[in-house]
C-alpha cells in the first residue's frame, strides 16, 4: 500500500509539534533557570538603563508625596526609637531579660543587610519581579531575601553589576514559611500569593483545630534561610478548612507592593551552611 | 508571497507586548497577548512545516524580552500555529481553504473570524494556564482566568484586525 505524502507531513509535523512542546515544558519545569538567570540577567541590565530614566521622571513627579511619606516615617520611626529605648531600659534593668537579650543577639548574628533602591517594580503579572539598583560591586549575591520592615519583598535570583533581579513574593512560585499566633504560641504554616489581589495572600496548611482570630498579625517563621524570623508580614482576616485538612487564611499584607521604594537585602552568612545540611543525607 | 510585511508585523507586536507587559498594570488575572494576532492572520498558503519554529521563535523572544517564565508563550503560540489549519478546516469548506489569502475578518467574514479567533486564543490560552497554572489555583479560578483571557484578547484581537489588517495589508 503506498502511504500518500500528506500522511508524512502530517506525522513530521505532529512529531515536531511534540518536540518543541516537550522543550517549552522543560524549559517551564526548570523554570528557565539558565536563560532567566544568565541570558535575561544580561538583558535586564540593558532594560535597567530605561527603567532607571523612567523612575526618575516618576519620582520627580511624586516628590511632594515623597516627602509627606518620609516626614511621617521619620515620626513614626522617632516614636518607635523612643519607645525602643525605654524597653531597653527596662530590660537592662531585669537579669531574666539581659539573658534573653543577649541570646537574641547569640542567635541571629548571622544575617547582614543593605539597602537598596527599587528600579523596576512589576505587578501585572502572575511572576512579578523587582530590579534594584544594586548588584554585584555592592555585594548583593543570589539567593539573598529581600524585606522592608513590613514585609517579605522576594529572592534575589539574578545579579548584575550595577542591578540585581528579585523575583517578587507576587509570584504563583513563590512561598514564605510564616507563623501565626500570640503569647509566644505560634502555628506555622506557608504564605503565598493568591494571584488576585497584590493587598492580600493566603497563609495555608494551618492545622485545622488552631483557632485563628481575626487581627492577629502573621510574622516570618525564620525556617527559611532567606529571611530572619519576626518580621511583620501581615494580619489575618477570615479563614476557611480546605479539602477538610487544613486552615486557609486570608492575610492582608502590611506592605504595599504597589508604593515599593527602598527594600533591604539581608544576606544569610549561613545560608550554604544550611542549604548542605538540609540535603545531607547519611550514607551507613 | 511578500513574507517582509508579516515579519515587519511580527516585530511590532513583540515590541508592543513588551511595553504592555512592562508598563500596563490593570489586573493581575487578565494576561493580553498581541503577538499571536500575527499568527492568526498568516496566509494559509505559509509552509505549515515552517510554521511551527516560526511560532517557537517568536514565542520564546517574547519570553525572553518580557516578563514571563521562558517556554510558556513559546509552548501556546506553538500550539496555536500546529491547530490553525484543523481549526481553518474546521470553519470552511476545502474550496474556500485553498482560495483564502491572509485569515482576516475580511476574509472570513465577521462571525467566522470572531469564532476561528475565540477557538485560536482558547487553544493559546489551554496551553499557556495548563503550564502556568496546574498544581498552583484551583479549578475555578484558573475557569475564570480562561474565560477572562479568551474574552478580552478575542476583542483586542478582533479590533486590531479592524484597524491594521486593512490598513496594512488587505487594502
Amino acid at each position: 500500500m503506498r502511504i500518500p505524502p500528506s500522511l508524512y507531513h502530517l506525522i513530521g509535523r505532529v512529531l515536531l509539534f511534540i518536540a518543541i512542546e516537550a522543550a517549552c515544558i522543560a524549559m517551564v519545569i526548570n523554570n528557565g533557570t539558565i536563560q532567566q538567570y544568565k541570558v535575561v540577567g544580561e538583558l535586564r541590565n540593558l532594560q535597567a538603563i530605561f527603567w532607571r530614566a523612567g523612575n526618575s521622571i516618576r519620582e520627580y513627579s511624586m516628590l511632594r508625596q515623597i516627602n509627606r511619606d518620609v516626614s511621617i516615617q521619620n515620626m513614626q520611626l522617632m516614636q518607635e526609637n523612643t519607645r525602643l529605648r525605654e524597653e531597653i531600659g527596662s530590660l537592662v534593668s531585669s537579669n531574666v531579660a539581659d539573658s534573653l537579650a543577649a541570646t537574641y543577639a547569640e542567635e541571629h548574628p548571622h544575617f547582614e543587610y543593605n539597602w537598596a533602591k527599587v528600579i523596576k517594580n512589576t505587578l501585572n503579572s502572575q511572576h512579578n519581579f523587582i530590579i534594584i539598583n544594586k548588584g554585584s560591586k555592592d555585594g548583593i549575591m543570589v539567593d539573598m531575601g529581600v524585606i522592608t520592615p513590613t514585609g517579605v519583598i522576594g529572592i534575589v535570583r539574578a545579579v548584575g553589576r550595577h542591578n540585581a533581579y528579585i523575583l517578587s513574593f507576587l509570584n504563583n512560585k513563590q512561598q514564605i514559611s510564616a507563623k501565626i499566633g500570640k503569647d509566644a504560641i505560634f502555628t506555622f504554616g506557608q504564605l503565598a500569593w493568591d494571584g488576585t489581589d497584590i493587598r492580600y495572600a493566603h497563609l495555608n496548611e494551618i492545622p485545622q483545630h488552631v483557632d485563628v482570630n481575626p487581627g492577629d498579625t502573621i510574622y516570618t517563621s525564620g525556617y527559611s534561610s532567606f529571611f530572619p524570623p519576626d518580621i511583620p508580614l501581615g494580619i489575618a482576616q477570615e479563614s476557611k478548612v480546605i479539602n477538610g485538612m487544613h486552615r486557609s487564611v486570608k492575610v492582608e499584607l502590611l506592605q504595599d507592593f504597589s508604593r515599593l521604594d527602598n527594600v533591604i537585602v539581608v544576606r544569610n552568612n549561613y545560608h550554604k551552611e544550611v542549604d548542605s545540611l538540609s540535603t545531607f543525607t547519611i550514607v551507613e | 508571497m511578500n513574507h517582509l510585511k508579516y515579519i515587519i508585523l511580527g516585530a511590532f507586536l513583540v515590541l508592543i507586548q513588551i511595553l504592555i507587559s512592562g508598563y500596563i498594570n490593570i489586573w493581575p488575572m487578565l494576561y493580553i497577548a498581541v503577538f499571536p494576532f500575527v499568527i492568526i492572520i498568516l496566509p494559509q498558503q505559509i509552509n505549515k512545516f515552517l510554521l511551527l519554529p516560526v511560532a517557537f521563535l517568536l514565542g520564546i523572544a517574547v519570553d525572553f524580552i518580557s516578563d514571563g517564565i521562558p517556554g510558556l508563550n513559546a509552548a501556546a503560540l506553538t500550539a496555536l500555529a500546529f491547530f490553525k489549519d484543523p481549526i481553518l478546516k474546521l470553519l470552511l469548506s476545502r474550496t474556500a481553504l485553498e482560495n483564502l489569502s491572509g485569515v482576516t475578518e475580511y476574509t472570513l467574514g465577521s462571525s467566522k473570524f470572531l469564532l476561528y479567533t475565540i477557538l485560536m486564543y482558547s487553544i493559546f490560552f489551554l496551553f499557556y494556564m495548563g503550564l502556568d497554572s496546574i498544581g498552583f489555583y484551583t479549578f475555578g479560578y484558573t475557569a475564570l482566568r480562561f474565560v477572562v483571557n479568551i474574552f478580552a484578547n478575542t476583542i483586542i484581537t478582533v479590533l486590531f484586525g479592524k484597524a491594521l489588517a486593512k490598513q496594512l495589508f488587505f487594502k
